[in-house]
């Protein structure tokens, strides 16, 4: 089993007791630490995509950057005009993301059948996020009064029928995959377990709450040591000081955007709902990051 | 001949009487399975069987008054319960160090274990049999949640402490996939048994989606038949599976 996964467990085991004191003190400290570590391991995580991309000298950052921003701000342009297409895209290339960054790990050859995995399996995770919180987000969706996003309201009408045939898809390629021998009995076992727990911790705590649970440590964590590792592996680090140091920049550069950005929405009187707000900035954000993150793990350099 | 008739009314509908009696018969039956086919394994697994048979017949006998307290008062039989883990638990802890001593685990490694499983069960015991009348929310997940320490500890050592490590460095793919199996049941089996502490008056299942209290037995009667029995289960396959066949012995 590896470390992020007892974490995860672990964690969850405590909160699922935790969170039934529903003490609201408590709940809004719990609120506060989850918001915090979004900000730090979150942000972080996609912090370093240059060094990824393998990018070398001042020239070819700057262009790598550039282009970065602009993909970043293209996408949030496009919520204003095609939002159901933003998001709806949002939704497949986070599934895709996260379901990589979880089976990247096995090594399996990256053909047809571990793609469908990797778009099922995060698919899975998110619509067990949409699913097992249908009223809070129904009631979310109904205040982004600049545009109406109608997937949004049919994904979470019909979050059942999703839920159960990615589940299903997900499982069925897994066992196809242990015929293949590609993976392990252990291995589907361990998933199995991760999706059950992912499932009963959307279920049982906050939305804030189990959401962060599974983005800060089973995604955010195990890309930070995907990457540490690569990086030591390569002789570029000496220390996990210095990782941190290489991390530092862009953690702090996105979070004072994002601040940037929470401070001009107030001060014109919130044109945007928090929630679509929050799509738009995630999606920004994502999407660069997603595109590097296939490259990385595509490119020879990385061997899991 | 009335005291027998009455022992041994199950009401139709009563899932936990029904868990109570499969339970004795199940962990009476692998207890003699278990001491029978001690005599077919090397001698080095014997002590692994014993004890493995001793963990059955020690919850076979509490699981007999068990039942009757249950038939007889409709209550839940804490104080036979935690009687019961207090022997039976560190038992199961005794296995992992037994399964790994061949590798060099060390006896500081089972009074760890011990020490884990005693302070997991006097906190749960405390939850439990001291929940105020009508059930404190706050006293039930701050035991709880103690006592979960206590299995985090065991969790990690199996998974990735000291009694895993160990089970790799024995070289032995068989005790590495038993110690790996037992660590499942540790993962899964175990818990089990926080639902069934959760269904008590103020747990958080009780009180959010009014699960009764007779469902705490209902889930630790199905958790002890799956982890006792099949931990046993586990290492007697082991034992038979590194032991030479009888033939090759007697030639």
């Amino acid at each position: 089993m590896k470390k992020v996964v007892f974490y995860y467990i672990i964690l969850n085991i405590l909160f699922l007791q935790i969170e039934q004191l529903q003490h609201t003190g408590l709940e809004f400290f719990i609120q506060c630490v989850c918001v915090f570590f979004i900000l730090t391991v979150g942000v972080s995580h996609g912090a370093i995509d240059n060094v990824l991309y393998g990018i070398k000298g001042k020239m070819q950052n700057v262009r790598f950057i550039t282009i970065y921003v602009l993909i970043a701000l293209l996408a949030g342009l496009t919520w204003f005009f095609l939002p159901n297409f933003s998001f709806i895209t949002f939704l497949l290339i986070s599934a895709y993301h996260f379901g990589q960054s979880q089976f990247v790990d096995y090594n399996l050859d990256s053909g047809f059948m571990s793609r469908v995995l990797y778009f099922c399996w995060g698919g899975t995770v998110l619509s067990f996020l949409i699913h097992f919180n249908r009223t809070e987000l129904l009631s979310l969706t109904y205040e982004g009064e600049l545009f109406p996003i109608v997937a949004s309201d049919f994904l979470i009408e019909n979050s059942a029928i999703f839920t159960y045939g990615l589940v299903s898809v997900s499982l069925a390629i897994l066992v196809y995959l242990i015929f293949l021998k590609n993976i392990s009995f252990q291995a589907l076992f361990t998933e199995l377990y991760l999706l059950v727990l992912i499932a009963l911790s959307f279920k049982f705590l906050s939305i804030l709450l189990g959401f962060s649970l599974y983005f800060i440590i089973l995604h955010s964590f195990r890309v930070l040591i995907q990457e540490y590792d690569f990086l030591k592996k390569n002789n570029e680090l000496d220390n996990n000081f210095q990782f941190v140091k290489i991390l530092l920049p862009f953690t702090i550069a996105a979070i004072l955007g994002l601040g940037g950005i929470s401070l001009v929405l107030y001060l014109n009187d919130a044109i945007l709902s928090i929630p679509i707000w929050a799509l738009i900035v995630t999606f920004g954000i994502t999407l660069p990051h997603a595109l590097v993150m296939e490259i990385f793990y595509r490119s020879d350099s990385y061997d899991g | 001949m009335d005291f027998l008739l009455n022992v041994l009314a199950i009401p139709k509908d009563d899932a936990v009487a029904f868990t109570f009696f499969t339970g004795y018969m199940a962990m009476m039956a692998a207890s003699v399975f278990f001491f029978f086919e001690r005599s077919r394994v090397d001698g080095k697994w014997k002590l692994s069987l014993l004890v493995s048979g001793l963990i059955t017949f020690i919850a076979a006998v509490h699981y007999y008054y068990m039942r009757d307290y249950y038939l007889a008062t409709g209550e839940n039989p804490t104080a036979l319960r935690y009687i019961d883990w207090t022997l039976t638990v560190p038992l199961m802890c005794v296995e992992f160090y037994l399964l790994t001593k061949v590798a060099g685990a060390k006896k500081a490694l089972l009074w760890k274990l011990i020490l884990a499983s005693v302070w997991m069960l006097v906190f749960g015991y405390i939850g439990e049999a001291f929940n105020p009348e009508g059930g404190s929310t706050s006293h039930s997940v701050m035991y709880g949640v103690l006592s979960t320490l206590g299995y985090i500890y065991i969790l990690y050592t199996a998974w990735m402490g000291e009694v895993a490590q160990l089970a790799k460095d024995s070289n032995n793919p068989a005790i590495e996939k038993s110690v790996r199996i037992l660590a499942w049941f540790v993962l899964v089996g175990w818990a089990i048994y926080p639902i069934g502490y959760m269904c008590m008056p103020g747990g958080w299942l009780n009180t959010a989606f009014g699960w009764g209290s007779s469902n705490v037995d209902l889930f630790y009667n199905i958790a002890d038949a799956i982890n006792k029995i099949g931990f046993g289960l586990v290492v007697y396959s082991l034992a038979i599976s590194q032991s030479k066949p009888s033939g090759t012995a007697a030639a």
